[in-house]
Formats: C-alpha cells, structure tokens, sequence
C-alpha cells in the first residue's frame, strides 16, 4: 500500500488526461441551477427597461479568454434580446480583438446594428485615470470609437455625457480592474456595476458583493455556463462544465484514495 | 553626491507622495488634471524600466552563449524569440513603425498563435499540478486538516454541476463556505495587509525606508 | 528590477561577503506571468537550488512554481498575501507565510527597532479598526447608519 503513496505523478497526470478527453467526447446533460451572485447579474439587467445604456469593459486578454469570452457572449446575447443600448470598450491591449468579435457576431444574430445600437470604443491606457476620465466626460476619453468614428456623432451615446448616466457598467476582468471600477467608477459616479471574473479570483469578490458595491458576480466557466442557461443560449461554457465536473471528481476521489492509503499504512506501521 | 543620489529622492518622494494621497479625496478639476498628467508620467517612466529590464536579460544570456554555460542552448532563444518579433513588430505588415500599428500583420499571427497557445498551455498545466498535490497533500493528518479537507471537497462538488445533480444542498454549503468563513478571513487578511501597506507607504513617503535607493542608510 | 538588485547586494554587503554577489543573478525574466513561469520552472529543473523562496504577490502561476520546485525537492517557503495563491502554496511549501505574517517574520528575524515599531503599529492600527467594527456593527444593529456617509466619495 506504502507504494501507493510515492505513485508517479505522470499516471496522476494521465488519468486527468484520459478523463478531460473522454468526458469532451461523451455528451451528458447536467443540470446548472443559477446561484444568488449570477441571478443578481441578470436580475439587474432584466430591471432595465428598453433603451437603457450598458457599458461592458473588456479587461481581459486572450490568455482567459476561456473563461470570459463565453461570459460575455451571453451577457451580450441578453442585453440585444431586451433591446438594450450596448457601449463596449478595454483597458486591456490585447482584448480589442476579442471584444470586437463577440460583439459583431451577437449583434448580427439581432440584426442590431454599429452606431446605432451598440459601441465599441476601443482600448485607452490608464486604469484609474482613464475612469476618471470617462467619469468627467466620456467624449473626452474616446473622441474616436474603435472604428476611427467621432463619438459625439453616435446615435447610441445620444444622452450619455460619462459615467454618470450608464445605467448598469459590466467588468470582465482577468486582473484587479474590478476593485479599479468600484474605487474610481461606481463610488464616485453612482453607477450600477456587476462583474466576471475568472474561478481563482471569485473569492476576492465576495467582500463586494456581500457590501452590495457589485450587484452580482459571474465567477468562472460555472458562472458563465449558469448565465447562458438562463438566457437561454447554452454554448461553451455549458460544454465546459462536463470536463470541469469529472476532474473535479476525479480529484476528490483521489483525496480519499491517498488519505485511505495513508491511514492503511500508518495502521499496517503501528502494528 | 550624496544630495543627489539619497536628499534628491528622498524629497521627491515625500512630496509626490503626500501630492497623490490628498489628490484622492479633492474633488477640483485640477486634482483630476494632476492625476492625468501623473499617470501619464508613470506610464513613460515604467517604459523606460522595461529598457533596463531588457538589457539585463540579454546580457545574461549573451554571457551565458559565450561562456557556453550548461544550457547556453536554450539562451540562443531567447534572441530568436526577441530578433523574430521586433522584426515584424517593426515591419509593422509593409508600413514599419512610424505609422499607426495595422491589423492582421505577422505581429498579430505571432501574438494570437504563437504567445497565447503557448501561455494556455503553461495555463492549463494547473489542472494537472493540483490533481497531485493534492493526492500528495490533502492529509487528514490532525482536526484542522480535516475540517479543511471537508470544507475544499464540499466546495470543490459545489462549484460544478454535479454537486446539484448529487444533492440540492451541497451547492448551497458551498455558497455558505465561500460567504460566511472564507470572506471573514479574506476580510482578515485584506485589513491586515491593507495596514502593513500603509505602514510600508508611510515610511517610503516619510523616507524613513530607504532599501528602494540601495546602499544601506 | 535595479532594487532589488541595490537590495541584494546591499544583503551581501552586511553579510560581510561582497565578493559573493553576482549582479547576473537577480535578473528579469519575463514581464508577464507565463513566460515568467515557464523560465523560471527550466531554471528550478536544471540548476536544482537546495530552497526555494516566493515571497510577494502571486496570480496563476503560485502552483505551477511550487508543485515544480516541489518536484526537486529544494525546501520551499512561501510568504505572500494573495489570498486566492494561499492554499496552493500552502499545499506544496514546507512553510507559508500568510498576508502579514510576512511583515512580521522579517520583524521577527532581525529585530530592527524601525521593523519592530512597524508591527507595533499595525498591531495598533487594527485595534483601532476592531473597535470600529464592533461600535459599527452596534450602530448598524439599531439602524443608525449615518457614519457611513462619512465615507462616500464625493
């Protein structure tokens, strides 16, 4: 049994290996009940009437994508069904690309179109600064939109001077942009604001929500997959949930398997 | 000298540094001026950083190629990475660097195919990494690991599908973990730290820490 | 990365061994976490250092570090306040610092009455802070929430 316990970690990594392949081939459906901080994402965007503006912030970069494109595809794919008024931009270098493509190809799906019914404005440097910035005046932030259009000209930005008249401001971010957000956006210019982060950074959000500074958190490719089923658009992150749940398995079976061994051989020892 | 190389910092240190705290908490439209033009600053200073940085690297390689130290071969590269890249950054697709940065260019294909799978791979390494130590390491050796080790599978079936699908209550122990004692600790250390940082920033501004200019007191 | 280089080399210097300080030594590596990691794991395989330190702040790349420098097997310490990095360097390290802990291991170590009077204060700082969250929460309990505006941002 001793042996047990000094196994080589390359089988360890095998099985992984073998359970991530065969549970991406096998289809199997699992239930994705919505949790309270997902529910306050959507809850607050269903609240919206017609017409509202929502910003998105893009704060990512194409190393988790994974996790936040799908989160924001089916965020975008609520905010076009309920007729909303979409403003993208990024502070990230390299999310133009990404952001860019989930909003074209899901404002496609609603016939919206650029200019009139959704924004994108493109990546500024400057975290804090920047939401300052566009906390004063947003046109002086981004006199041009990712496109090289002039913002004041955008019928979607009609009645939208800064910060202060978004109605609900959605960060997706790979980094520390959220808390950014809260101390130099939502504090200061009294926005609505929700967030999406990636699994490892879900604990570090809690204390926000629970102070109601976030009015919901999407965490992780479960957070993502648990919105898309409540809008009704189950995609990549619904798929993800099949590898995700059996190596979690996986690992606690051999949490119990190695804790078993260890008390086996401590007994076989003693005696 | 020594006004130049320890009174110079030490003072601008101090003033900038009591500048950007009370710049916070003015509402005046200077105060946000100042703060644009700091952050500005801050970005050009931290490129010039990069520089230092860079040229350390390659002179440890460029030494580590002519000494041909025990795996110079992984040092050659680090050069092939470096040369490849600021070239087509450079060609910027046909129109070079002086103008605007174009879409779509070799600088682009290697970002998106080269750079990025590789950073997922390394990424995805995790997976693996916490499958073993975890079998190596989750003991219920005393009463706290145990606690601790009930808590990390509750969580860990929680947080996927498969914990509703076993039984409706794990999914919401799980929620409670996450909200009730994990954030009373994560607020614990948050204000720890949050204090040790002021203490820290305190000292620097007040130039009573000095290990940021070298050279002992 | 220049500070840290003052820093060590200043380390060498009242250690009374400034011939034993090689400035190629502390170097950058990489600016960003993966290229960052995948070096310095080839560095930890190929030149098999006795112990490995991670002290300071941590995203992805805490476990893949450790579980390397685990793999060895140099003893391994962690001291660090990220708090979501906590339980993966606690896993693979002999011993781990938690958030503060650092401060006052380094407080603990050499006794310098400035690290000595910083902990003090600290310690200070979050009786003070303690008192506010209980006169706060009794505040709250009867509904008298006025002092929170005190905190709004203007």
């Amino acid at each position: 049994m001793e042996r047990f316990l000094r196994i080589d970690r390359r089988i360890i990594f095998a099985i992984i290996t073998v359970a991530v392949i065969v549970s991406l081939i096998l289809r199997f459906e699992l239930p994705i009940p919505p949790s309270e901080p997902v529910q306050g994402v959507y809850g607050k965007i269903e609240s919206l009437p017609k017409g509202s503006h929502v910003m998105i912030a893009f704060d990512y970069d194409p190393s988790s994508k994974e996790e936040l494109q799908p989160m924001a595809i089916a965020f975008l794919h609520h905010c076009f069904s309920r007729d909303l008024k979409v403003i993208g931009m990024t502070h990230y270098t390299g999310a133009p690309g990404l952001a860019d493509q989930a909003m074209t190809s899901v404002a496609n799906q609603y016939q919206k179109k650029p200019g009139e019914d959704y924004a994108f404005l493109g990546y500024k440097p400057g975290a804090a600064s920047l939401i300052i910035n566009m906390g004063e005046n947003l046109y002086s932030a981004f006199p041009k939109d990712f496109y090289g259009n002039d913002t004041t000209t955008l019928p979607v930005l009609q009645g939208v001077d800064s910060l202060r008249e978004i109605d609900f401001l959605f960060d997706l971010a790979a980094g520390t942009t959220i808390e950014t957000w809260i101390v130099f956006g939502k504090e200061k210019y009294k926005f609505e604001l929700g967030a999406g982060c990636t699994a490892v950074m879900g604990p570090d959000m809690y204390p926000f929500l629970q102070s109601k500074q976030l009015s919901g958190l999407l965490g992780g490719l479960k957070g993502a997959a648990e919105y898309e089923a409540l809008v009704g658009k189950k995609a990549n992150a619904v798929s993800g949930m099949r590898p995700q749940s059996v190596v979690h398995v996986i690992i606690i079976l051999f949490v119990i398997f190695g804790n078993i061994v260890y008390f086996t051989s401590r007994r076989a020892r003693h005696a | 000298m020594n006004f130049l190389k320890r009174t110079v910092p030490l003072v601008i240190a101090f003033v900038m540094g009591v500048l950007m705290a009370m710049q916070y908490y003015v509402p005046h439209k200077l105060s946000q001026d100042l703060l644009e033009v700091v952050s500005r600053w801050d970005r050009i200073i931290a490129g010039f950083a990069v520089f230092i940085g860079a040229y350390s690297l390659f002179h440890l390689h460029w030494t580590r190629i002519k000494r041909k130290v025990e795996g110079w071969g992984y040092s050659i590269f680090v050069y092939f990475g470096a040369i490849i890249t600021l070239i087509f950054g450079f060609l910027n697709g046909g129109k070079f660097f002086w103008n605007d940065k174009q879409q779509g260019t070799m600088f682009d294909w290697l970002y998106y195919y080269v750079q990025v799978p590789a950073g997922a791979t390394i990424f995805s390494i995790l997976a693996f990494f916490i499958a073993s130590a975890a079998y190596r390491t989750f003991r219920a050796r005393t009463n706290e690991s145990t606690v601790l080790l009930i808590a990390a599978v509750l969580v860990m079936l929680g947080r996927v599908p498969i914990g509703n699908y076993i039984s409706q209550y794990i999914p919401a122990i799980a929620d409670w973990i996450m909200a009730v004692p994990n954030l009373a600790a994560k607020r614990g250390i948050l204000l720890g730290v949050s204090l040790g940082a002021i203490a820290t920033s305190l000292k620097i501004i007040f130039g009573i820490e000095r290990s940021y200019l070298g050279g002992g007191d | 990365m220049s500070v840290s280089q003052e820093v060590v080399k200043e380390s060498y210097l009242e250690a009374g061994r400034p011939d034993a300080y090689n400035s190629d030594n502390v170097f950058l590596v990489a600016s960003e976490q993966f290229p960052y990691v995948a070096a310095v794991g080839g560095i930890m395989t190929r030149e098999k250092p006795a112990a490995n330190f991670f002290i300071g702040y941590f995203y992805a790349e805490a476990l893949i570090l450790a579980e390397t420098g685990s793999t060895t097997g140099a003893i391994q310490i962690a001291g660090t306040d990220a708090y979501t990095q906590l339980p993966f360097f606690i896993t693979t390290c002999d011993y781990t610092l938690i958030g503060e802990e650092l401060y006052a291991a380094s407080a603990y170590l050499s006794r310098e009455p400035m690290l000595m009077g910083t902990l003090r204060a600290q310690d200070v700082g979050k009786g003070i802070l303690i008192i506010i969250l209980i006169l706060g929460t009794i505040l709250a309990s009867f509904g008298l929430v006025f002092i929170t505006h005190l905190f709004e941002a203007f």
